[in-house]
């Protein structure tokens, strides 16, 4: 028994060690390249389908998919609406596992394993093909793993206690369906549970009705774990993680009755159709095709359902502020087909996320409170201007001509400018709400700091927005070098707060730091300002 | 925030006093574009009880000074008191502003 139990241990330790290590090897899939493939892919049904299929396979987690989508619907690539079929034709995804697993293949994938494992360990072939061996000899781990849990289990009829193990699960269809739910809240992976349920049958302890009842029980199960996973979930990622847990569930929940129906009034309906299908009494492919069964309900709940769900889950589940503020507002994919359009709109993005950030200092502000704190309001601006650099790297696959590339440039050093200045104004304001004491003889400095910066944010905003030359070389006159002025001020604030300890002091010079440096950054963004209006002048000439 | 307007011969004042935020700027703007549009040509804004200006006040400035030299005249600040000096020194307003220690001066 001991020998039986560590075999098993090994084997569903490589099974889960391949399974992971498929979906780490092939995680470049998950670029911002297939992101924006998978985008453009889900407003046509067919190419969501497939994509959505493709993304289940790789992942082998329709849960993983759900919440990969998330990320693609918070940064406003994707609808909701245009997400939920991707989420369902996942599922459909994990299933061609199951039908290997259900192949006598053991021969292949033990080859696959060796040839994969050699090649790793003696480094050969070129260094690029490296990832795509590596998920190879994941793949063959896991079926390795899989063969170890098959026959840990072959001899365990002999074994004592297995009758009173199988006499207890007996005749209990809803007993494996259960254990199935159960599984899956603990495995995380559907197909996996389905073949474990594959290696349970071919060992004798489960008949094909009852590992066929603990693959439906894995639908109910996926409703179970992503209502209990998804609990700290708010906004639109809850809206697609509850939308993954309703299919699953009802389709586990309809399966479940269908195999009640069939096996008391004897109409032909699941499990005849798997036996017509795979007419061999003994054959695990059966079993694969419940399992197949279960997933297209799945996707067939979500053909017929995905509209209205939306629409509810939408009332249900509304977008958070930080989901709201993450959305960019003018670059979109399309828009890469023509550089010259695609570079406006990266200008107005940045634009728009520079006017976000007097937002931030508003914060600061008693009169005026922000609704919106500015830890939340930094991570959406963090969200943004990634997908901006991202936008930006895109521009420069599309060929653009020289003096569209000269513009690409500027933009992307401005971009950085944005990205330091977003940082460095969120620090100032999180310096400044540790340092807020009215009564404090720094006090007036402080307010006076916030409220300059706030000035010379807003002057910025106009000089980037309107394009106004007067405008800019107000700026650069505004942002001139002060670091004497600065000085003078750290000076004074140690004379007026004799009493402070060293922490505060420290704080006070650390806000001085920060304001002197975002003024710095507005400067050079002035500059880089002038270097984007000179392409323009060109075009004019 | 109140706001006294003075005329003199050639130019308008206007005495702030108090508090210039967000939600007295508007009021002050409005002002401003009044004097404007009677045709004052020097525009002197006198500070000197002026305890408190926000971000939006100091637009105001700014615009002030725009729109004055857009209509061929000037806007001069006057008596800045400490604390609104350092918010113009912070700001770089003292290197693009025109700002007289009084009144007189400005006219």
């Amino acid at each position: 028994m001991a020998q039986l139990l560590a075999l098993f241990l090994a084997g569903l330790a490589l099974f889960f060690h391949g399974v992971s290590g498929i979906r780490t090897h092939l995680q470049g899939l998950t670029s911002r390249r297939l992101r924006r493939q998978l985008a453009a892919w889900s407003r046509r049904p067919l190419l969501a389908g497939t994509g959505g299929f493709l993304f289940g396979a790789v992942t082998q987690s329709s849960t993983a998919v759900a919440f990969i989508l998330t990320s693609l619907v918070s940064g406003g690539l994707m609808s909701v609406a245009h997400a939920l079929p991707i989420v369902a034709w996942a599922n459909l995804g994990t299933v061609p596992l199951v039908f290997f697993a259900s192949l006598n293949a053991h021969l292949a994938f033990l080859y696959l394993l060796g040839v994969a494992g050699l090649a790793l360990a003696f480094d050969l072939g070129p260094s690029r093909l490296r990832p795509a061996l590596s998920a190879l000899f994941h793949v063959g781990l896991l079926f390795f793993g899989l063969q170890l849990m098959k026959e840990a289990f072959a001899p365990l009829p002999s074994q004592e206690g297995f009758r009173d193990l199988a006499a207890f699960i007996q005749g209990s269809a809803l007993a494996t369906f259960v254990a199935g739910a159960l599984l899956r809240v603990l495995v995380q992976s559907s197909s996996a549970i389905a073949v474990i349920a594959i290696a349970l049958a071919h060992g004798g302890l489960l008949s094909l009705d009852q590992a066929a009842m603990m693959m439906f029980g894995t639908g109910a199960g996926v409703g179970l774990s992503i209502f209990l996973l998804s609990s700290n979930l708010r906004g639109v990622p809850r809206q697609i993680a509850l939308y993954q847990a309703l299919i699953n569930g009802v389709s586990g929940l309809v399966l479940c009755t269908l195999y009640y129906v069939e096996h008391y009034s004897g109409a032909p309906l699941v499990l005849s159709l798997s036996a017509t299908l795979a007419p061999s009494p003994d054959s695990p492919v059966r079993l694969a095709y419940a399992f197949l069964f279960l997933q297209s309900t799945a996707v067939l709940a979500a053909l017929v359902g995905s509209r209205p769900a939306a629409v509810w889950l939408a009332r249900l589940c509304p977008p958070t502020d930080e989901q709201d503020l993450s959305r960019p507002r003018f670059i979109s994919n399309e828009a890469l087909a023509d550089p010259d359009s695609a570079l406006e709109l990266a200008d107005k993005e940045q634009v728009a996320l520079l006017a976000q950030l007097p937002a931030q200092l508003d914060t600061l502000r008693q009169d005026a409170p922000a609704a919106v704190p500015p830890a939340v309001r930094h991570r959406a601006a963090q969200a943004i201007a990634l997908e901006i650099q991202g936008f930006l790297r895109e521009i420069v696959e599309q060929s653009p001509d020289a003096q569209a590339s000269a513009r690409l440039l500027a933009l992307e050093q401005r971009h950085a400018l944005v990205v330091s200045l977003t940082d460095t104004v969120h620090d100032f304001t999180a310096a400044l709400a540790r340092l807020r004491n009215p009564g404090a003889a720094s006090a007036p400095l402080l307010e006076s700091l916030l409220e300059s910066l706030d000035t010379l944010l807003l002057t910025a905003i106009d000089a980037a927005r309107l394009s106004d030359p007067e405008d800019l070389a107000l700026l650069l006159r505004l942002t001139a070098d002060r670091g004497d002025l600065m000085e003078r001020l750290r000076r004074q604030l140690l004379a007026s707060e004799t009493t402070l300890d060293h922490a505060r002091k420290s704080d006070l010079f650390y806000a001085t730091s920060l304001f002197e440096r975002a003024v710095w950054l507005l400067r050079q963004l002035g500059l880089a300002q002038q270097a984007l209006a000179k392409p323009a002048a060109v075009t004019q000439t | 925030m109140e706001i006294t307007k003075t005329q003199h011969a050639t130019a308008t004042v206007l005495a702030l006093s108090g508090r210039l935020d967000g939600l007295a700027s508007p009021a002050l703007e409005k002002e401003i574009d009044a004097v404007l549009a009677a045709g004052s040509k020097v525009l002197v804004l006198d500070l000197s009880a002026l305890a408190y200006v926000s971000s939006a006040g100091l637009r105001v400035f700014l615009t002030a000074a725009k729109k004055s030299k857009t209509a061929g005249g000037r806007a001069t600040f006057v008596a800045l008191p400490a604390p609104i000096r350092e918010v113009f020194e912070l700001s770089g307003f003292l290197t693009v502003l025109d700002i007289r220690p009084d009144v007189a001066a400005a006219l």
